[in-house]
């Protein structure tokens, strides 16, 4: 399996289940990043300028992933780097409305083998839009027409990984 | 202009040409000759009239010499029967009448028309004037004569002459043209278009098409050159058919399934039998994504990621294209409906046409099987960290630690037996409760010893046994009807996970099934009860003997794990194998047998085993086999030493024997090979020292024992250690052999 060839990401997950948290943290370990766990909801924001991606529970007993979110996403706000925030739930009807909620995407809960391989992918979206941005200077006139027209709408820069314009908060 | 030349076909642009090269071959030919029929007409014409004129002035000589005008009508007369002539003029030069004109008035009334200096001839369209001087008797010119003639007749020839050659130039013309044409058509056009439609037929992918032509001018050459082209093209065609074949057979036989996409995502072209399989039939036209992640939503991730990868991979500088690809999703679960995800590799490579990405070739390996034997590998690598870990504990806590474990479950297991009963029954609180805490500690006991499957089964026990505790809390008893069954199974089950753990001990343990009858006793204690006992041979000795005695395995517990590696130094491979490892060992003799066996044992390393190469030409196996077998024997255990080398070299060592001074004799060679001092080998870490064999012979000596050595060239070398009064028991190694076979 191939590792992230930008090298290791850090990746803070929150989630109010230690076990699952451990199968978690084994899982992304093993796949080459570097990962913080916790089941504190508050008091997180020192990962934020480290972090590349934050992986919440959205149902949390006494709390909501959301409130998680909203609270750490305003206090990444004045950083250069703001990582990316994604949504882990087995609620199907959630995760189809992570953008609404705030979100730049979602994982579902589960398998911790898809959820490695699917922040793999994360990674390698962000990296592949990186390079895209640095090739348009040698695009034609005309290729940037036929490349704007099968995208959506919206600069790779302003988007969130999933396509969807990232709330600028 | 030139479109509409390029549209008309090649005969009607040569006839045309021929049509119009011969109007203007025809027209100058049409002018040339009337030119010359009017020229030969003119000039006829003027040769007449230069005579008829010549005749007139000589006739005229005369008549002016003498001023006779009578004789000068006359001659004028005679020219009026001439009736091209149209006007005749005499000039006198004599002196009455110098100038005298005499004309021919019925001729014609015009003006003479040449002066009285111009002699010569004029030619004018319609006539010709002719002048000459009339010479006298003296010699002298004495007059002038000019006659006009007509040319009516010769133009009227004339213009009947060039309609003639009009209409025979004009059908020369049209001749010449149908030849030439006809000519071209049967020369040029019907042979070309006969190589332009082989060229059609060619086209359509008939190879055989060919052009039958036999002449040898320049389209008879093209044509033959149009043949030779058609044979080069089908014999390319061929190699390229057998080429295409072998590439579609290798395509699809390759273990990877094979698809290409353009920059619109979709599959083109040829897919291989392995993609088909994978991704399905008629895979052309589909989007590379909808075939990886079939029925995925719009939001997964990785689809998602793997659909930007594909847009931007067609623009991607190629000097980047390394980098990029590593960006490309390196493994897919492909999805099937009712079926397990099928693990895909995938590679993606560029296909390049003028410095672009035109395509991009994906490989996709299915690694079902590998990721199975992976997950096989990972069980049993955890099951071993397992058993190592078990050892470990035992290890640390001693064996008797494990041996006391295992009694006190066995009994534990027992009791509960006992209890529960073989069928249901009624249990009082108390029973129930000493079941609970024998299955209690034996879970516990399980766990320290990493006893997982005991541990399991224990915890289950534990649940059940909770049940029946709950229901005789109000009463005082419960019955076990309900739970009879499942906890008798449970116990069963459990006796057999105690078996495995044993099993797995006793694998381990270097000394073999004896481990689990071992107690731990003092030493120091036994060999003061030896010491009290001394050389007794009843029972009691006996069993003074056994106790002290030590499992045969002890002395070669270390041996197994080095033999590989003393083989390597000497560029060898080996192996020991040891049997009889519980066979016991008399304590005096297991103190010095380590070092005996380990001298044999890298004796046999360096002189016995050969190279692998050496062996492999021998038929034998690369890795040597060294066997040390313990048995029982007269008199005390024997030990047999053997590989399966080329055994000994005995020419070398009745060479070296002698070499060293030694008295040969009638001795038995072999028997050579433990005086001291004598080596066969080089010196090395192992061997070579000419210690060896002689120090293991004088060692076993001090415990009562004696070293034989049997050899056989190419075959084997044995050492047999033997109580000094106990007869060799050849038997006793070949039936181990033999029972080791069966």
């Amino acid at each position: 399996m191939r590792k992230d060839p930008a090298g290791p990401r850090h990746i803070l997950v929150i989630d109010d289940s230690e076990v699952l948290l451990s199968r978690i943290k084994k899982a992304l370990v093993d796949d080459g990043h570097v990962v913080t766990t916790t089941t504190q909801t508050v008091g997180n924001a020192r990962h934020l300028a480290t972090c590349d991606l934050v992986i919440i529970d959205y149902h949390m007993p006494g709390i909501n992933g959301l409130a998680v979110q909203q609270a750490m996403r305003a206090a990444a706000a004045h950083l250069d780097h703001e990582p990316l925030f994604y949504l882990y739930t087995s609620d199907r009807a959630v995760s189809s409305t992570y953008a609404e909620l705030g979100f730049d995407g979602a994982f579902p809960k589960g398998d911790e083998a898809v959820l490695a391989q699917q922040v793999r992918a994360v990674f390698r979206l962000s990296q592949i839009r990186a390079m895209a941005q640095k090739e348009r200077p040698a695009m034609t006139p005309s290729e940037h027409v036929l490349a704007s027209r099968d995208r959506p709408s919206g600069s790779l820069s302003e988007r969130a990984p999933t396509g969807k314009p990232r709330d600028k908060k | 202009m030139s479109r509409l030349l390029n549209m008309t076909s090649l005969g009607t642009k040569l006839a045309l040409a021929t049509v119009g090269v011969l109007s203007v071959i025809s027209v100058l030919l049409y002018l040339q000759l009337t030119s010359r029929e009017q020229q030969h007409l003119i000039s006829s014409k003027t040769t007449a009239a230069a005579m008829v004129t010549n005749l007139f002035a000589a006739s005229l000589a005369a008549p002016l010499d003498f001023g006779d005008a009578d004789a000068m009508e006359a001659e004028l007369g005679n020219l009026r029967s001439n009736p091209e002539i149209i006007q005749a003029w005499i000039w006198s030069l004599g002196p009455a009448d110098p100038t005298r004109l005499h004309r021919n008035r019925s001729l014609t009334e015009e003006p003479p028309p040449l002066g009285l200096d111009v002699i010569g001839t004029r030619l004018l369209p319609d006539r010709v004037e002719v002048a000459r001087p009339v010479i006298g008797r003296s010699g002298q010119p004495v007059g002038k004569v000019a006659v006009v003639f007509s040319l009516a007749a010769e133009n009227a020839a004339f213009v009947a002459n060039r309609a003639r050659i009009f209409w025979w130039t004009l059908v020369m013309d049209v001749a010449t043209a149908f030849g030439l044409i006809l000519i071209a058509r049967l020369q040029i056009i019907r042979p070309l278009a006969k190589v332009a439609e082989g060229a059609r037929r060619l086209e359509k992918g008939e190879l055989g098409a060919r052009v039958d032509i036999d002449s040898a001018d320049e389209v008879g050459q093209l044509a033959r050159a149009f043949n030779t082209m058609g044979e080069a093209i089908a014999d390319r065609e061929q190699r390229l058919d057998a080429a295409r074949q072998s590439m579609r057979e290798l395509f699809d036989h390759m273990r990877q399934a094979i698809i290409a996409f353009g920059p619109s995502g979709t599959i083109e072209g040829e897919v291989s039998k392995q993609a088909a399989r994978l991704f399905g039939e008629n895979l052309s036209g589909m989007r590379v994504r909808d075939v990886l992640y079939r029925g995925a939503p719009d939001s997964d991730i990785d689809a998602q990621a793997f659909d930007e990868w594909t847009h931007v991979a067609f623009s991607v500088r190629l000097s980047e294209w390394a980098e990029f690809g590593t960006l490309a999703p390196s493994e897919v679960r492909l999805g099937r409906p009712g079926e397990e995800p099928i693990p895909l590799e995938l590679e993606f490579r560029p296909v390049t046409k003028h410095g672009k990405v035109v395509r991009v070739m994906m490989l996709a390996t299915d690694v079902s099987e590998q990721r199975a034997l992976e997950r096989t590998v990972q069980s049993q690598e955890e099951a071993h960290a397992l058993q190592m870990a078990a050892m470990r504990r035992l290890v640390a806590g001693g064996p008797q630690v494990f041996v006391m474990f295992v009694e006190s479950a066995r009994q534990r297991i027992a009791r509960c037996m006992e209890i529960v009963g073989p069928i249901p029954n009624m249990l009082r609180s108390g029973e129930i409760d000493e079941l609970f805490r024998h299955v209690h500690t034996l879970k516990g006991e399980a766990a320290a010893f990493d006893l997982r499957d005991l541990q399991s089964l224990s915890a289950q026990l534990e649940e059940e046994l909770d049940e029946l505790r709950s229901e005789a809390r109000g009463e005082g008893f419960a019955t076990t009807g309900s739970v009879h069954g499942r906890l008798s199974v449970h116990f069963d089950r459990a006796t057999a996970a105690l078996e495995r753990g044993c099993e797995v001990f006793v694998a381990a343990s270097p000394t073999g099934r004896v481990a689990l009858d071992q107690v731990t006793v003092q030493r120091s204690d036994l060999l003061e009860l030896l010491t009290h006992l001394g050389h007794r041979t009843d029972v009691l000795g006996q069993i003074a003997a056994r106790l002290t005695s030590r499992p045969f395995g002890e002395s070669t517990a270390n041996l197994v794990d080095v033999v590989p590696t003393w083989a390597d130094k000497e560029g060898k491979r080996a192996r020991l194998q040891v049997e009889g490892k519980e066979t016991r060992v008399p304590a005096d003799v297991a103190r010095i047998l380590g070092g005996a066996l380990t001298h044999l044992i890298r004796n046999s390393i360096v002189h016995g085993i050969e190279i692998p190469n050496a062996r492999a030409s021998k038929g034998k196996s690369p890795i040597g086999l060294i066997r040390v077998v313990a048995a029982e024997g007269q008199g005390g255990p024997q030990f047999t030493i053997e590989d399966d080398g080329q055994g000994l070299d005995l020419a070398s060592i009745a060479e070296q024997a002698i070499a060293i001074g030694a008295t040969v004799g009638t001795r038995p060679i072999e028997q050579l090979a433990f005086l001291p001092g004598l080596s066969t080998a080089r010196m090395s870490d192992l061997a070579g020292r000419g210690v060896g064999l002689h120090a293991v012979k004088s060692e076993m000596e001090t415990v009562g024992y004696k070293v034989d050595v049997f050899s056989k060239a190419g075959e084997y070398a044995r050492f047999v250690l033997r109580p000094k009064d106990s007869p060799y028991d050849g038997n006793a190694f070949a039936n181990k052999e033999a029972r080791q076979h069966a």
